[in-house]
């Protein structure tokens, strides 16, 4: 039985909004400590069942850089475009804290996931989010493994991998080729994301490639507003963007528990990123616009009477910021249109090929 | 056998023997695997009662056609390899654990706690911040949980009490104050009337 204070901390803390999840080692065990509101759950995995640690290097933490490094470059641009002392004030703040949380992801180091084999499951250990504490956990754990389950010198280990591949039956030796790979049980991921897993499910692609056409089209008529007024021809853009949200959203569902490439699904996260930063910048922009009309006159707040589509027109087209945006946000949507192409064609050509067979 | 976390494809063992980072040779994901001798281990085989062979034979106590083995360290019943329960040496019932484990005596087998020192202070803290009225009844409350926090067991990694301390400092305070103020607003009564 352990007595109380037995449990050292280890790195890594996993956070949602509900709870929060940490490890601590004791030892023979190591223990995730699960705090939900007032309760903490526990669960245990013992050193001398843990029979491999995996550690998956994700591209999460540099899309939350991106994203937050975006979102201060247009809070910025808002800023200096904005003569009010108060709202300059207001808008080079905000802009702060958007870099001060992208430094710190920077600083926090690139994002992981990190999985725990045992012989009846595969862990997901939550609080390992960083590539920095995943191996300073493992460098930790793996003497007080090493203690319960003996050590292995890499030569025995292979000698052993190797018998293993070897004593494997026909089938799992020299797969049929015209065959799909055998997949795993769903992983058991314990902690924030508790639950029965869902199997994992074949998926085309399809919706992926429709957004990645929806971007392309986006990218041939962003310009367009700049360069012809019509307010027909804007409204039947607003089609456009409405089908790529739509668009984002179900390639988004129909990606999760997939058996979709990694570069699918991050093009899909791209993709919602950009458009939540597009969705930003209209916002800020919006108010820009505003500001600059009622400091005009050309909006006056005691009138009822909306202001002029043309004087919008005329003050988007004139307005050397909104130029440049409109010129990102095409290049931008024809680089992720290219991109979700290439991975859907690079999915295409590796599912036409047959499973590779590993040399025995 | 060990399978990518990303599209749950089974990794052969070259991905295994690699050194540092390996892919996953159908989703393409980096991969750093550590590999412990656990995995060359066989699964130990489940274990069945005998059946009794003759009437000199004792009978485990929940499955009568099989012979007993060990008797229940906690309650004497015999039992047989099925029903006997090996935890940290001591040979028990899984009635007996359960029992064991209802009562806390266990804390090898607990899978969750009341952070009883947390409800504590959040009853001590929280109702000041929307407005300071309800702090007058909440304050008594506050103490009370707190006390009851102290004696109530914590949680398993955290150990110390610091926090049922200040949330009863922070109630005793509250209290204090709302006493001087119903104090001056009985003499500042008194002495107007």
């Amino acid at each position: 039985m352990a007595p109380r204070g037995f449990y050292r901390r280890l790195p890594g803390t996993g956070r949602t909004l509900m709870s929060s999840v940490t490890l601590w080692a004791a030892d023979d065990h190591l223990l995730q400590v699960e705090v939900r509101g007032f309760t903490e759950i526990y669960r245990r995995f013992y050193f001398r069942d843990m029979q491999a640690i995996i550690i998956r290097p994700t591209g999460r933490v540099k899309a939350w850089i991106l994203a937050f490094g975006l979102l201060t470059l247009a809070t910025a641009l808002v800023a200096a475009l904005d003569s009010g002392l108060g709202w300059n004030i207001f808008w080079w703040s905000l802009a702060g804290v958007w870099l001060s949380v992208a430094v710190a992801h920077l600083a926090l180091g690139p994002g992981c996931e990190c999985a725990l084999r045992t012989p009846l499951q595969t862990i997901g250990l939550p609080s390992l989010g960083r590539l920095r504490s995943a191996r300073r956990v493992l460098e930790a754990l793996r003497p007080m493994i090493e203690l319960d389950q003996g050590a292995l010198t890499r030569e025995e280990m292979l000698a052993r991998l190797r018998e293993r591949a070897g004593a494997a039956t026909p089938l799992e030796a020299a797969p049929d080729p015209a065959s799909p790979p055998p997949i795993a049980p769903p992983i058991a991921v314990s902690g924030p994301r508790e639950g029965l897993a869902r199997p994992v499910r074949h998926d085309s692609g399809r919706a992926h490639e429709v957004l990645a056409y929806v971007l392309l089209l986006s990218a041939a008529v962003a310009m367009l507003p700049l360069l012809y007024f019509n307010v027909v021809l804007n409204a039947s853009l607003s089609l456009v963007f409405v089908g790529r949200v739509v668009c984002i959203v179900v390639a988004l569902a129909r990606q999760n528990h997939s058996d979709l490439s990694i570069a699918m699904k991050r093009f899909a996260w791209t993709a919602f990123g950009w458009e939540c930063v597009t969705m930003a910048v209209g916002f800020f922009g919006g108010m820009v616009l505003v500001l600059h009309l009622l400091s005009s006159g050309r909006l006056d707040p005691a009138s009822t009477a909306p202001p002029s589509p043309l004087d919008i027109a005329n003050f988007v087209k004139d307005n050397p910021a909104f130029k440049v945006i409109s010129l990102v946000s095409s290049l931008a949507s024809l680089t992720l249109g290219i991109w979700g192409l290439l991975a859907h064609r690079r999915l295409a050509a590796a599912r036409e090929e047959p499973w590779r067979i590993l040399p025995t | 056998m060990l399978w990518c976390t990303a599209c749950q494809a089974s990794l052969g063992w070259e991905s295994l023997a690699a050194e540092g980072q390996t892919r996953c040779s159908r989703c393409g994901a980096t991969l750093e695997i550590s590999v412990f001798p656990a995995l060359f281990r066989p699964m130990a085989a489940g274990r069945v009662g005998e059946a009794i062979q003759s009437d000199q034979e004792s009978a485990c106590f929940y499955h009568p056609r099989r012979q007993a083995v060990v008797p229940c360290e906690s309650c004497g019943r015999f039992l047989c390899s099925l029903c006997d329960v090996d935890f940290n040496g001591r040979h028990v019932c899984a009635p007996c654990l359960e029992s064991a484990r209802g009562q806390g005596a266990l804390p090898n087998l607990e899978t969750r706690r009341t952070r009883h020192d947390l409800i504590a202070m959040a009853v001590a803290i929280y109702p000041i911040v929307p407005f300071v009225f309800p702090t007058l009844f909440t304050a008594p409350v506050a103490l009370y949980l707190a006390a009851r926090a102290l004696r109530a067991p914590g949680s398993l990694v955290h150990r110390t009490k610091v926090r049922c301390i200040l949330a009863m400092l922070l109630a005793t305070a509250q209290i204090v104050i709302w006493a001087l103020i119903i104090n001056l607003i009985v003499t500042e009564t008194r002495t107007g009337g």
